[in-house]
């Protein structure tokens, strides 16, 4: 099952189709056998230390194009959340070639649509434009790298834009703020437990200053990498990258990332959360997983497809089909610094949330202590593998999943590796590794519970 | 601020070449989508495109008629029918068949809509055999096994209790009741017709939204037209030829409410939903209306209202407008969310935007910049085989023939500045338009 749980935040709502597009990357993986030659990804390295990959598809002459920050949220010193994501929603701004509110005015006359999010652990801009657009858009992307201007006058309203977006996308949502607290506990001691957009508090506070400190620090051709997705090859490429961003000089000064190791949790942790607009209670349990590049990743994400990742899952079969729930589902997200694992259920009218607890859990320990049938293996490796297929079917969805594992660290060869790695995890990989995160270690527990109207 | 857009609007991309061409590179392909339209020996026909750059094939298809045709006393069915579409056939219950299609790497699912029923198929190509003859199966002999059917009531009941806090389903309801309340549009499932619906309703359900006249097919994949042709057959051949619908009138909008309809639900923010007169699909002002609803609201970052109410004040995440067009009602909507001591104040600014383009209408610029956006950004509806099925199927609703990919743009760069001034003094006035407010608004 897929979860926007990523926890991006983008500077409009993007739409369903793109949310599910997105989220599709995110279970997908690159590179089967038969259509490697197609997808084979291309890549260069500029002279300032600028990273590119191309990944072609010449179906229509469209590009998408992605440059990606090795800077996110968990960069963010105390009593600054929401630094990263303010300045991302403020390179759209103005520089000393582009007037102010211009730049997606001109992405819009040329074809062109336009956005930006912030995670945890990155900040990504992108284009997707018709081909003989994309050096105009580049020469403004390369523009705003280090040229960004901040006029007060702009810096304030669109500090209260992004309010409004934390209150419509987590005050508004009871799902969002338990969300916040599990994060809060899961990652207590690590940047993780502080919101992407921010504490309310905090963001009032935040100043043209702060962004341009910010934007100084972390904003330079040697902390971007590159990727375009479509009608491109790097032979086509290269000499426009090189032209346009190999111009761009190296700041020389940016800051290297540094966070404190994700700790164990010191004891389990029960989270709930009571809302008057909760009408069915819910229950999940989160256990901390793996990092981005973890040798245990694979068979993380293949176990916990098996136990709730579809229909024929063994949380979909044992609650739904029971009439004990109406959902349930279990997922792994891997994060640069460390991922999580967890399961949930929405118990069916009548069932009490601790009954829907008990019998999770009941599902959860038999299949940690039996390991999966050789069907279910198959079954489920096969289905990571198709939807690799799948997501190749759309650019978007490519130059995301390769970004966000280049801006994780990974090598291509390693991105690369990923349907080998799949195909080659065991029985006894799926056992050994779901008892590794989720057998009796500490774990958080979250609730969401009505409340009747005050 | 998708969210409001119909299918149209999915569609209405935009931009030509008004700007000095800049350096082209590379070749590109010369059509978005080679569209053809093949008929089987049997009588089906579909819009194909072949491509084998992704070896998979995806079909969408869709009949017109949908909830509105439920009975009133069993609302709701139209959902459970659709819910139990992929949930066993032939021999396989419910756990064999999902096991089957997971096997096969297809996914399979239907929605009943307001006026129309649709499908959707997407696999493999090394399993598409086996996947057309899954479909083929779920539409020759489809069980209404007991356990999935119970489950689809119990979920659609809790999913309609949620609807009651959910602020945009509490916001579109009110919409509805204070415009066409008692139309088919406006009538909503509830756990007492739920409750209602017995598997023989469904079964003639079935009979009467999914006949071969009203069947409209796109694929998109790797697959060649003589090899689609007996799939068609094989998939469809056991459909009734026909049947009668209940027929929909068009709804007739109540006269506009000069205050804002206001529904209390505990958050810090409100969220706004309005609508006035808009135009019908084959109204020959659409493309016209279409350019200026871009102006208003429909650009994501180039609309007046995004300019007004997010950019210079602040007031908003976001802010967009819609032509609404459903068959039997249609309309010009739009929506928002800001904190709620300032609800009355966002409103104003719609309304005060909304007359100032009636009264002067949209400038030389704007107009070019909108035909730059809605005609450039096509193609980007085209980069996808998931993306050119549904684009295809929205353009087979709207009654369009296969070659209107091609003509697409035309319409849009017909458009003058006459045309949209005239459409902005007939639909932009404010006083026409209903307000409502889902929140704790400060009045």
């Amino acid at each position: 099952m897929i979860l926007t749980k990523r926890l991006a935040t983008s500077r409009i709502v993007r739409s369903i189709a793109a949310l599910v597009a997105a989220t599709v990357a995110l279970i997908a993986l690159p590179a089967s056998a038969q259509t490697e030659a197609v997808w084979k990804p291309e890549t260069f390295r500029l002279s300032n230390g600028m990273t590119a990959v191309v990944l072609p598809d010449h179906r229509a002459p469209v590009v998408t194009h992605m440059l990606w920050y090795r800077v996110g949220s968990a960069d963010e010193v105390a009593g600054k959340s929401g630094l990263a994501h303010f300045l991302e929603h403020l390179m759209f701004k103005a520089t000393d070639k582009i007037p102010a509110g211009e730049f997606s005015k001109i992405v819009a006359r040329n074809g062109g649509q336009d956005n930006a999010a912030t995670s945890f652990d990155y900040t990504v801009y992108h284009f997707r434009i018709a081909k003989d657009r994309l050096p105009q858009m580049m020469r403004m992307e390369a523009d705003r790298m280090v040229h960004l201007k901040l006029d007060e006058a702009e810096v304030i309203p669109e500090l209260n834009v992004v309010r409004e977006e934390r209150r419509q996308n987590v005050e508004s949502s009871p799902a969002a703020e338990l969300d916040e607290k599990v994060y809060a506990e899961l990652y207590a001691g690590h940047p993780y437990a502080i919101p992407i957009i921010g504490h309310m508090d905090e963001l009032a506070k935040l100043s043209r200053d702060d962004a341009v400190d910010w934007y100084r620090t972390w904003y330079g051709p040697e902390n971007a990498i590159l990727v375009v997705a479509g009608d491109m090859t790097a032979a086509e490429l290269k000499p426009l990258a090189e032209q346009i961003y190999g111009a761009v000089p190296r700041r020389g000064d940016l800051k290297v990332r540094k966070w404190p190791r994700v700790r164990p949790l010191a004891k389990s942790v029960e989270i709930s959360h009571a809302d008057p607009k909760v009408s069915q209670a819910s229950w999940s349990r989160y256990w901390l997983g793996v990092a981005m590049g973890d040798p245990d990743a694979e068979a993380l994400q293949v176990g916990m497809e098996i136990l709730g990742g579809g229909r024929v899952s063994r949380l979909y079969r044992e609650l739904n089909e029971q009439g004990q729930a109406v959902m349930s589902m279990g997922y792994s997200m891997e994060m640069e610094g460390r991922g999580y694992a967890a399961i949930s259920a929405t118990p069916a009218p009548g069932v009490a949330i601790e009954g829907i607890e008990a019998a999770a859990m009941d599902v959860t320990t038999r299949f940690l202590r039996e390991g999966p049938t050789t069907e279910e293996l198959k079954r489920a490796k096969d289905m990571i593998a198709a939807s690799a297929i799948f997501a190749r079917d759309n650019q978007m969805s490519m130059a995301e999943w390769y970004g966000e594992r280049l801006t994780a660290g990974q090598t291509l060869e390693h991105i690369e590796g990923w349907d080998e790695r799949i195909r080659a995890v065991t029985a006894a990989d799926v056992v050994r590794v779901l008892n590794k995160y989720l057998a009796g270690v500490n774990h958080v527990d979250a609730l969401l519970v009505p409340e009747a109207p005050r | 601020m998708r969210r409001l857009a119909g299918s149209v609007l999915a569609l209405a991309l935009a931009g030509c070449a008004t700007q000095a061409p800049v350096a082209v590179i590379g070749a590109s392909r010369s059509s978005l989508a080679d569209v053809q339209v093949v008929t089987s020996p049997g009588g089906i026909t579909a819009w194909l495109v072949s491509e084998s750059f992704v070896p998979m094939i995806s079909m969408e298809w869709t009949w017109q008629g949908g909830a509105s045709v439920e009975p009133p006393e069993m609302r709701g069915i139209g959902w459970v029918l659709a819910y139990m579409m992929n949930e066993g056939a032939g021999d396989m219950d419910t756990s064999a068949y999902g096991a089957r299609m997971e096997d096969l790497n297809m996914k399979f699912a239907c929605g009943v809509w307001a006026d129309w029923t649709n499908c959707g198929m997407t696999t493999l190509k090394e399993t598409a055999d086996e996947s057309f003859d899954m479909v083929r199966l779920a539409f020759s002999d489809l069980r209404f096994d007991d356990e999935p059917f119970g489950r689809a009531k119990r979920e659609m009941i809790v999913g309609l209790q949620d609807d009651e806090t959910n602020p945009k389903a509490v916001a579109s309801k009110a919409m509805n009741a204070a415009l066409i309340s008692g139309h088919p549009y406006a009538t909503v499932a509830t756990e007492a017709t739920v409750s209602a619906i017995q598997k023989a309703d469904a079964r003639k359900l079935m009979a009467q939204l999914m006949t071969k006249d009203r069947l409209k097919v796109v694929v998109v994949g790797d697959i060649a037209a003589e090899e689609l042709k007996p799939k068609l057959d094989e998939v469809f051949g056991s459909l009734p030829a026909t049947s009668v619908l209940p027929v929909v009138p068009d709804a007739q909008a109540r006269p506009p409410l000069a205050e804002p309809v206001v529904k209390e639900l505990p958050q810090p923010q409100t969220l706004i939903l309005f609508s006035g007169p808009g135009v019908r699909r084959e109204d020959p002002d659409f493309y016209a209306a279409y350019v200026l609803n871009y102006i208003l609201g429909g650009g994501a970052f180039s609309s007046r209202l995004t300019d007004e109410i997010r950019e210079k004040r602040g007031l908003t995440y976001g802010i967009g407008t819609g032509l609404s067009i459903q068959p039997h009602f249609w309309r010009w909507t739009g929506s928002s969310s800001t904190m709620n001591d300032k609800a009355d104040e966002v409103v104003t600014l719609i309304r005060e935007n909304i007359a100032r383009l009636g009264r002067e209408g949209p400038t030389t610029d704007e107009l070019a910049d909108a035909k730059a956006f809605i005609t450039g950004a096509f193609p980007l509806a085209f980069d996808s085989n998931t993306k050119i099925a549904q684009n295809l199927i929205g353009f087979l609703q709207d009654g369009m023939p296969a070659d209107y990919v091609e003509r697409r743009n035309s319409y849009f760069q017909a458009v003058t500045l006459d045309d949209v001034k005239r459409v902005a003094a007939t639909y932009m006035k404010p006083e026409n338009f209903t307000f409502v407010m889902v929140g704790k608004p400060v009045r």
